[in-house]
This record gives C-alpha cells, sequence and structure tokens, in this order.
C-alpha cells in the first residue's frame, strides 16, 4: 500500500479518469450539458487547462457553449479577456445569458503576435478567470506555451482554432470539434484528459 | 544654530555621471569653449576650470567636453535639495552650486549636528558627488570657509576660531581692490584682519568690508528664500549619451522612477499618470502618457508600463534628456486583494489591465456595456473599460452582431418570427421585421426585412 501511494506521489503510475476528475466543488466549471459534464470526467471543463475548440467558421455554436462558461464564473472578480474576436459579441444577449459585463475585456484587432503577448499575460496574471482566444496560427511550442501560463495563472484558456487543424497535433487538455448539423450541434472529443476520444454526439437542444 | 554649507564645485558634471560607469576625461564647457567643471581623472591629468579647449586637448586628446545647458546647475541643486530635505527640514540653496543646512533644529531627530553632517555628507559622496562642506553657527562664516576647501564639520568651537583665523584673505573671495589694499596694511590671515576694531576698519577701508565683516559674523538665517518641496514630481535628467534605443531610455529612466518611488513614499502618496517627455537634438520633444489604473508608487511596475508603452512606439529621435512628470497624485491605499485569490496572481485586475493599456492602442482595448434601446445596434455597445452601461439583458437577440447589416439577395428559411422593432419617434425612421433562419451551412441566424422588403443579414447565434 505505501509503495502504491509513493508512486502515485512522484506520479509514475497513470490513474486515468480519477486523476482527471479530481477536482474541488469550487474548481468545477459546467458546461451546460451534462452529458458532457460527465465525459470530461472533471466534472465540466477542466481547470488551469488549455482547450481546443475546433469550427469551421464563426457561429457553430461556440459562443453558446463559450457563454455558459462565461456564465459560470460571473461571481469570480477577475476579468474575462478576449483576445480577437471576429465580430463584435451582443452585450445584451450575453447578459440575458447571465455573463457579468464588467468583467469582460475585449481585445480588437491586434496582429498575431501581440494577439499571442495579450493571451500569454492574460493567462500567466492570475487575475482573469477565462481566457477566450481566437488564434488561428499557432504552433506548437506556442500553444505549449499557452498551457504553461494557464497552470501558472489558474485560468482557462478556451483557443478557437479552425476546424482543419483537427488533425494536426496539440498539448491541449480537450480539443472539441464543434459542427453544426440537421439536429442540432455536434461535438466530438478528438481529446480528453483520463480517457479515449469519443464519437461525434449530438447536443440537441441547442438551437 | 548650526549651519552646514556644502559646496560642489562640480554640480552639473557630477549629477550627469552619477549612476554610470564613467572612465577618462570629462568635461562641461561654456560658451566661449572655456573649461567650467572636471572629473577626478581630468584634473589628475592636468586639466584645471578656467583652462581654454584648445589648451586642454593638448593636454588630454581623449576629453569628452560635454556643453553646459542653460540652468543645468539649478536642477542639479533643486535635486539635491530634495535628497536632503529627507533629513533636514530647513534648507536655503545658494545658487549655483551651493546648499545651506540647518542642522540644530534636527537634533532630537537626527542626533548631534556633526554626526548628522557627517551622515549627509557620506551619503552624498557615495552617491559620486564631490563636496567642500563646513558646519559653523554662522551661516556666512560656514560659507566662507567651505569655498574656501576647509574641511570643518566636527562642530568644534576652538577649532572653529582657529581655521577661521589661519584663513589667507586670499581665499575669502575679497574685492581684488579691497584685498589689494588691506595687503597694504601688511595683513594676510583673516584672523589678523578680524582682530582690528571694527570702527577702525569702517573709516580706513570704507563700509562694504564693515559690512562684510558684519555678516561673516551675524548668526541670523541667510536671507535667500529657503527650498520649499514642490506639490507635483518633477525630475529633468540630460543622458551622457544619446539613446537610440529604448533600453537606453530605461536605464534612465529607471533612476527617475526610483526618485519618484521615494518621493511618493515620503508623501504617502500614489501616482495615476505620469508625463514622460523624451528631448531629441533637433525634433521636438516626445511626449508620452504613462496611465496606471490602480494609482501605483512602486517604481518597478512603473518601468514595466513605460517598457511596454516604448515597445508600441518607437523612438523618432535619439533622446538627449528625459523629463518626468507626475501628472496625478492619490493617497495611498493599500490595495484590496481577495483573501483567497492573491495566492494564485503575480498581477491584480488593474495591474493586468495597466499592462494592457500599456502596449495596445486605445481602440483595441475595449469594454462591453447594454442598455435598454429598440434599435440593436444601440442596445448593446462597446465602450471604454471600467467604464459601466445599464443593465440590459434580451434572451432572443444574436450572441454575435455583425457591425454592418448584410444584404442578402434571397432569404433563408425562417424559422421564428417576426419581430418588429422601429425607433422612436423622434429619431431617424426605422423599422424593421427581424426573424430567426437558418444559413445554408445550418447555422442559426438573425435577419430582418425593412419596410422596402430588402433582405439584410444581422447576426448569428452561435
Amino acid at each position: 500500500m505505501m509503495a502504491m501511494a509513493e508512486l502515485l506521489a512522484s506520479g509514475q503510475l497513470w490513474q486515468g479518469e480519477a486523476a482527471a476528475s479530481r477536482v474541488t466543488a469550487e474548481e468545477r466549471l459546467a458546461t451546460g450539458w451534462p452529458w458532457l459534464d460527465q465525459q470530461l470526467l472533471a466534472g465540466g471543463w477542466p481547470p488551469r487547462a488549455l482547450i481546443e475548440l475546433l469550427v469551421d467558421a464563426p457561429g457553430q455554436g461556440e459562443l453558446r457553449l463559450l457563454s455558459r462558461a462565461l456564465a459560470g464564473l460571473a461571481e469570480d472578480r477577475r476579468w474575462q479577456l478576449w483576445i480577437n474576436p471576429p465580430a463584435t459579441p451582443y452585450p445584451p444577449a450575453l447578459r440575458a445569458a447571465g455573463v457579468a459585463l464588467e468583467r469582460q475585456l475585449l481585445t480588437l484587432d491586434l496582429s498575431p503576435a501581440l494577439a499571442l503577448w495579450s493571451a500569454e499575460q492574460g493567462l500567466a496574471s492570475g487575475s482573469c478567470s477565462l481566457v477566450l482566444a481566437w488564434l488561428p496560427h499557432l504552433e506548437l511550442a506556442q500553444l505549449r506555451r499557452l498551457q504553461l501560463a494557464a497552470e501558472r495563472g489558474q485560468c482557462r484558456c478556451f483557443a478557437i482554432r479552425p476546424a482543419a487543424l483537427a488533425c494536426q497535433p496539440s498539448p491541449a487538455a480537450v480539443r472539441l470539434q464543434l459542427q453544426r448539423v440537421a439536429g442540432g450541434l455536434q461535438l466530438t472529443l478528438l481529446k480528453r484528459r483520463g480517457g479515449w476520444p469519443l464519437p461525434p454526439a449530438i447536443w440537441p437542444q441547442v438551437s | 544654530m548650526r549651519w552646514l554649507y556644502l559646496h560642489f564645485p562640480a554640480l552639473a558634471l557630477d549629477t550627469l555621471l552619477a549612476g554610470h560607469p564613467v572612465e577618462g576625461c570629462w568635461a562641461l564647457l561654456d560658451d566661449n569653449n572655456q573649461l567650467l567643471q572636471c572629473n577626478d581623472t581630468a584634473l589628475a591629468t592636468g586639466l584645471r576650470p578656467g583652462m581654454a579647449l584648445a589648451e586642454a586637448l593638448a593636454l588630454c586628446d581623449e576629453l569628452q567636453a560635454l556643453r553646459l545647458q542653460p540652468a543645468q546647475d539649478q536642477q542639479a541643486l533643486q535635486r539635491l535639495a530634495e535628497d536632503c530635505y529627507q533629513l533636514v527640514a530647513r534648507i536655503h540653496p545658494d545658487p549655483p552650486r551651493g546648499l545651506w543646512l540647518e542642522l540644530a533644529a534636527m537634533a532630537r531627530l537626527q542626533g548631534p549636528p556633526a554626526t548628522l553632517a557627517a551622515q549627509l555628507t557620506t551619503q552624498l559622496q557615495a552617491q559620486g558627488y564631490r563636496l567642500q562642506a563646513a558646519l559653523a553657527p554662522q551661516p556666512w562664516t560656514a560659507r566662507l570657509l567651505a569655498r574656501a576647501g576647509q574641511w570643518l564639520i566636527d562642530d568644534n568651537e576652538l577649532c572653529l576660531t582657529q581655521r577661521l583665523a589661519a584663513l589667507p584673505l586670499t581665499h575669502c573671495e575679497l574685492d581684488p581692490r579691497q584685498l589689494e589694499r588691506l595687503q597694504g596694511w601688511g595683513l594676510q590671515r583673516l584672523g589678523q584682519l578680524l582682530a582690528l576694531p571694527r570702527a577702525e576698519v569702517r573709516r580706513r577701508a570704507g563700509a562694504p568690508l564693515a559690512q562684510w565683516l558684519q555678516r561673516l559674523e551675524a548668526s541670523a538665517p541667510p536671507s535667500v528664500p529657503a527650498y520649499q518641496p514642490s506639490p507635483v514630481f518633477e525630475d529633468r535628467l540630460t543622458l551622457l549619451y544619446e539613446a537610440e534605443q529604448s533600453e537606453g531610455v530605461l536605464f534612465v529612466l529607471q533612476r527617475q522612477l526610483q526618485r519618484l518611488q521615494l518621493w511618493l513614499r515620503q508623501r504617502q502618496l500614489a501616482a495615476g499618470s505620469l508625463q514622460l517627455e523624451l528631448g531629441h537634438r533637433q525634433l521636438p520633444a516626445t511626449c508620452l502618457r504613462l496611465a496606471s489604473a490602480q494609482p501605483d508608487g512602486i517604481a518597478a511596475n512603473w518601468l514595466m508600463l513605460a517598457r511596454l508603452q516604448l515597445a508600441r512606439q518607437p523612438l523618432l529621435a535619439p533622446v538627449c534628456w528625459l523629463r518626468l512628470r507626475s501628472q496625478t497624485l492619490e493617497p495611498l491605499q493599500a490595495p484590496a486583494i481577495d483573501l483567497w485569490q492573491a495566492a494564485s496572481g503575480a498581477l491584480s485586475p488593474d495591474q493586468l489591465l495597466s499592462r494592457l493599456q500599456a502596449r495596445l492602442n486605445p481602440d483595441q482595448l475595449q469594454g462591453l456595456a447594454a442598455r435598454p434601446d429598440h434599435v440593436p445596434e444601440q442596445a448593446g455597445l462597446l465602450v471604454a473599460v471600467g467604464e459601466r452601461g445599464g443593465d440590459y439583458g434580451h434572451s432572443g437577440r444574436p450572441l454575435w452582431l455583425l457591425p454592418q447589416p448584410q444584404p442578402l439577395a434571397v432569404p433563408w428559411p425562417l424559422l421564428d418570427g417576426p419581430e418588429r422593432l422601429a425607433s422612436q419617434w423622434w429619431a431617424e425612421p426605422l423599422q424593421r421585421d427581424y426573424y430567426r433562419a437558418l444559413a445554408p451551412d445550418g447555422r442559426p441566424a438573425w435577419l430582418f426585412r425593412t419596410a422596402g422588403g430588402h433582405w439584410f443579414l444581422h447576426g448569428w447565434f452561435g
């Protein structure tokens, strides 16, 4: 028993689902869809992590998904930083979804280098609860930097990237592909912490 | 009263060189190309103030000569008075290069005058200033001894009298005609002059000399106005070398910010914004405004903001001098940090905001606000960060709004609607029927039809 505890503490033994689901109640952030919460094993979006959302075009339903995360952190007094959103988010709709408007910080029309800098500053500062970054051109090392910055600043980073990058490797903790289909929003978990990739599932409630 | 007089023979040059690892000969010139101030290496080489530049170059061909800017000594003296004000309350600047400090009044706080004088002079010497000092109960006696180069700061009455009596009259900065007359009487030392009956001196040498003697022995404070601390921080520094890169500017700025930090701490203040002027040789000065979302008194934080701002704006031309001014000052307050979340953060939310504001253009950083209005474009706004809008939410609205409605030739399959929105009667007439529709690729969209029957795409629900 003693040896087992030591192995676990030193990180040499992979725990799979158990490790991923070890999240405190304060850290839990629901996605808004119980099925997805269950599949992500952390009861929702994993804390201190880079989460990749892969979408074909803006407006697939990614902001609907993200607005639940933003609303879930409305009590947090830290910033929610948007990096280079492709269009203007509409405040009355966000407010109706429960988002705290006074906590939102938007950066617009940044060059790729400046966007990456702003994202990293926000993540590592520890004064953001969430960073939403539309960063299409990122190299593997840059993604890794974002992941490390998210861990350092105890922040979740959502990177919204083109679906064409689905087959590229990525250090993100979760990779989720979104696709609009006839019955609703189709989610494909390409990667998750502590589990296998999952076949596509359709979230019917999303209009 | 105990007056400490500090005389700085090379004030402007010492201020210029302070903090730099300087090698070689340096000198300041006046407009006639005569040497005014030299550093120690230059003095050791044989250069003297008053020498012509050509002669100096013949002695030392590696001499680095700079022209003395008007008021450079004055500004340096002001800086020194500000520094000394930390320890001494009563300071009378004696332009161009001297300071009177009254030490007896500070005895209860800072110890006996001799100790305080030793502390002050050591501190100034450590900062790279060369100085001559004398301590005496009479301000003008102290001045005379200091300027004559008599180092006397041990507050000893007997020693003072002896030194004063032994001072050669040639060192007393007397009018040449009077000096000649006194030497004609056979007087060589000041003691001999002081021993003469005062009425006799007045009768034979005239009123000016008698008045000079009277002033020398009077213990009344000097008639020049005392130093008053300024209500705003201002510091101007000339750069030793013109800075072409922002790193060179930041190096000097760091020294100024250290002074600012001390200045703010003494007054229990924090600065909300600073003005930084970068002087160029030919172009007009560049003026930068450094602002912090939360008033800040820490030099390192300000340096970070200045670094970001300079990264955004490259220098137009090499920089010759810097002027730092405080713009808004606020009482120092302990920052309100969340006890449970403080551990995670290296920066407070306001510090992050300041950092982003320093690096990004003002229109690149925005906040969100909503207000009740029928016209969708006016209900949701991008506002300056920190500005609060009304609290207005509407669940039937799309999450993305296009900046401009896009015309559509044929409407997409409609799901829901119409919702008629019209502007108020006093505003520009506007009437739209809004529908929820499905784009060809399956994304839910927000369309409207105008009164004229034209279709437009206005937003996405996703």
